[in-house]
This record gives C-alpha cells, structure tokens and sequence, in this order.
C-alpha cells in the first residue's frame, strides 16, 4: 500500500516554476528521500504534501488523502519538523508539546513520553530558548511525533548538528520505520541519504532527474574502477570501462605486485554531481 | 470551528503573551485608556454625589424620589429666587425649583412647569447626569406622557459659549471611546499575532495541525478578548 502517491504535482509562484510536473510513490512504511540543492523544490513539495500549499497542478494523495481537498483529514495523520526550529521559545519544552496535545486533541500522559522518547524528560521544564539546536531539534520530533502519525515529514532534520546528535535522530529514524511509519526525508547529508533510505529521488529545478534505491543508482552512474595499492606503497585505479584493464590486473597480479585491492564504487555524492551537474554544497 | 483547538490557542497565547512584555503593553492599553478616562473625566458611568439646591415648599413625590437616590445630595432653599444663586454659590450641579401645588397639577395632567438650573460651571459629564437624572425622574412621575414641563435654565455660562451637550450625547460618547480603543487594540492586536507566528516561522507548525485559518483568527481573537475584557 502506499502512503503517498503523487502524480504530475506542480506549483509556480507568479513566474517560478518551484517544483514541475514530478510523480512518484512512497510505500508505507519506507523511509523515502528526497535530495536535491538550495531552491531545488524540496520545501515547496513537503508544503503541498502536508497541506499548507495549494498545487497549481496534478495530484497528490498522502495517507489516503487528497492533499488539495481533504486537508483537514490529513493533518492528524502526518507528523511535519519543518527546516526551521519553530518552537515557542518562551514556554518550555512541556509546554511546547502540551499545546500540541491540545490542538490535536491526544493524550497529555503521551507528553512525557515523547519526552523521554528524544531525551529531554529531564529538561522538559526549561524554556525552549535555552535549548541548544540539537535538543530543539529532539523537541521537534518529539512534537510530530506525539499524535502518533502514520506519515512522518522531516525537512533537513540534521542540518547543523553535531554528529552526535545526528547520529542519534538518524536511529530515531530508522526506529520509526521498523514501527510502520513512513519516513519522508530531505536532507543535504548523502551519506545519511545513503545509510537511511530506501529510495532517494534527486530533485533539480522541480523537476526529478532520478528516483531509485541508493545501491542501484550508484550502480547506475558509478564508475566501475579498482583502487590498487602496490607492494611498494604507491596507488592505483583501474578503471573496468577499460578494455584494456582484465589485462593490467593480470599483469600485476602475476607480478605479484598487488598488497591490497578494492572496489571504488561511486558515492551517492558523485552520483548526484553527475546527474544534477553540480554537488549539493554549491 | 473546534472550539478545543480555539481554547488551545487563546490558552497558549495568554501564557504566551504574560511572558511577552511588548505584546502584554499593547494588550493592556484599553485599560490604560480606561484608567486616563476616569482620572481625567471622574463623572464618567457613575453618581460622583451631586449636590443639588432645591425649593420644594409641597413636599413633592418628585423630591421624595430624588432623596432615595443615592450618591445625590439635596439642599434645601428657604425660596425660589434663592435657589439660582445658591446653585452658584455652593458650588451645586444644579437646582430644582417645584411648584406648591405640583403633585396635584401632574395627576391633573396641567403639566406644570419645573424650573430646573443647570450649573454650566460643572464639567459636561456632571451636566449630562444631572440633566438626565432630572428627565428620567420626571418622566416617571406618572404613567402618562403629559407629566410636568420642565424649563431649563443654564446657569454661570460665559456669552457665546456652546449650550451644554444632550444628556444621551454625553452618556454614550466616553463608553463609545472606551468600545473604539477596545475594538481598535483587537484590531491591531490580532495580526499583530498572526505576524509574531509568521516571524517565529511558528505558522507553519499551526498550518500543519488540525486548526484551520479560521480557527487559528479566532484563538488570536478570544486572547485578546480575554486579557483586556
């Protein structure tokens, strides 16, 4: 079953096009990502996915719900953690999820939970402006978290965090998609991409230039080399393209030259500078 | 329209708001307001014990009445002629001179005149309660259109000065201004709201859960309603 299928989905804003004509499906449960530069469209289609912005054009339907129509259906289904640290910084972390809790109508005793969930049970009375990023980026997940979603939004959870943290968010993560929640995931991280997602699709000027796992993508657009390292300390790349490099490895396996041999396969990174035309930094 | 989602929202912006120095002065400005009005207007929407001289020789129901009316003090002239000079002299809101047989004349339907002197030195506010103190009084002498006539005198006004406003005028206006600052602080206050959300990026959030737009207006508005009323 999927949790979101989109088909043809497109917004302009007056001349821009922000995000043109793209169409694909996340099966429940999946952690999906969706990678691509500063401006690319990412936001603006997490915006239109979670209800906030009208499409111009094409369809979406997220947890069984028209993203267009039925949007007060779908709002107590997903969970969002926007780019932005929006948290209200004058009430503490317990308020921040008992209000919460309100609007959506769940449990209060689940505020504790959430809490302790994400590690900050013990400063749940400090106010939220006193929170380092990384506990209020916890706090925010905490806070999609705390309805119980069957869809799960996270814009750039991990951006400017330490790894400490990141790493800690990332096994939240894959915690969560053992549980049957659906993961939709933009990040500027590829190698997060690459260790948490199922499926990544590369995004570019709205438009995606390329929707597979990771594994086959790099599969796909890696380059098919060795790195060799020779008895005497120097390195070598062979490049299996190469019609000539069957009979390059044979010679300097005979020669008994080689101390020690490895694939070189493409990183999702290198895969992504080659079909988008540039890394996701610039 | 939830009005769980509304009472979320209100709660979380009054908490919201106490913490908030800047938000809570703006909200708390009609009260300000108020506050100003009654130092600077101290007869506004109360009796602040209006002296009034009166000439009652027949022992009217009209006077008994106003004797029970509290915060009103009556003070007795030996004659008419007096009464317009005492009015000034002791500082009066006004006088009220009744005729002798003025019961009889009212339940005759002779409707017979009232001297009534309005002290112009008073502020508008004095004027305006004792003037219609005066007319309700009257008026409810008998159940009867045709009661007495009253002729109104205003005394201690400077030549061409303005002739002191129409009690209703001068009821309504003030608790009018008060209702305007009231409306035009929500007014102000509420985008003033929806503007802190926006710039907290907080909306977002908002616009994700279930309260819609309307919903979200409406919690910004039962806030303010809350904190100034």
């Amino acid at each position: 079953m999927n949790a979101i299928e989109v088909e043809g989905l497109s917004r302009t804003f007056n001349d821009l096009q922000a995000v043109d004509n793209i169409s694909f499906t996340v099966e429940a449960g999946e952690i999906f990502g969706f990678l691509g530069h500063n401006g690319a469209g990412k936001t603006t289609t997490i915006r239109m996915l979670t209800g906030q912005l009208r499409p111009t054009a094409g369809l979406a339907r997220v947890a069984g719900c028209d993203v267009a129509t039925e949007r007060h259906r779908l709002k107590p289904l997903v969970g969002v953690v926007s780019e932005n640290q929006n948290l209200y910084e004058r009430m503490s972390g317990r308020e921040n999820l008992a209000f919460a809790a309100r609007l959506y109508g769940t449990d209060s005793r689940r505020i504790d939970e959430a809490l302790d969930q994400v590690g900050l049970l013990d400063r749940a009375t400090d106010n939220a402006k006193h929170y380092s990023n990384g506990m209020k980026q916890r706090l925010l997940i905490a806070r999609a978290l705390l309805h119980r979603p069957r869809l799960l939004f996270l814009d750039e959870p991990t951006r400017g965090l330490d790894p400490m943290v990141g790493r800690d968010i990332r096994r939240l993560v894959k915690e969560l998609s053992t549980r049957g929640v659906t993961v939709f995931l933009t990040t500027h991280y590829m190698e997060e991409a690459d260790q948490l997602c199922g499926r990544v699709a590369f995004l570019s000027e709205g438009r995606i230039v390329a929707l597979d796992t990771p594994d086959n993508l790099k599969v796909a657009h890696g380059q098919k080399s060795l790195n060799v390292i020779l008895g005497d300390g120097t390195s070598l790349t062979i490049a299996l393209d190469d019609e000539d490099a069957g009979k390059q490895l044979e010679k300097l396996v005979n020669a008994g030259q080689i101390r020690t041999l490895h694939s070189a396969e493409a990183t999702l990174e290198e895969v992504f500078i080659q079909i988008a035309g540039r890394g996701l930094a610039e | 329209m939830n009005p769980r989602v509304v009472a979320a929202l209100a709660r979380k912006d009054i908490v919201d708001a106490i913490r908030n120095r800047y938000l809570l002065t703006a909200l708390l400005t009609p009260l300000f307001v108020a506050l100003l009005f009654r130092v600077l207007m101290p007869g506004v929407n109360s009796l602040n014990n209006l002296n009034v001289v009166v000439h009652d020789t027949g022992n009217s129901v009209l006077v008994a009445q106003l004797r029970n009316t509290p915060k009103l003090n009556l003070i007795a002239s030996a004659s008419a002629e007096a009464a317009a000079n005492e009015v000034e002299k002791k500082k009066a809101t006004g006088g009220l001179v009744v005729p002798v047989n003025f019961d009889a004349d009212v339940a005759a339907g002779k409707e017979p005149e009232l001297t009534i002197y309005v002290n112009s030195k008073k502020n508008i506010i004095e004027q305006a309660t004792f003037r219609q103190l005066m007319e309700r009084q009257v008026s409810s002498l008998v159940k009867q259109p045709v009661t007495a006539r009253p002729v109104w005198i205003e005394l201690g006004k400077e030549p061409g000065s303005q002739p002191g406003g129409r009690p209703d005028l001068n009821q309504t206006l003030l608790p009018l201004l008060l209702l305007l600052a009231f409306a035009m602080t929500g007014a102000l206050v509420v985008p003033l709201l929806l503007v802190e959300e926006r710039e907290q990026r907080t909306l977002d959030f908002l616009l994700t859960s279930p309260a819609s737009l309307a919903e979200i207006v409406t919690g910004k508005a039962l806030t303010v309603w809350s904190i100034v009323c």
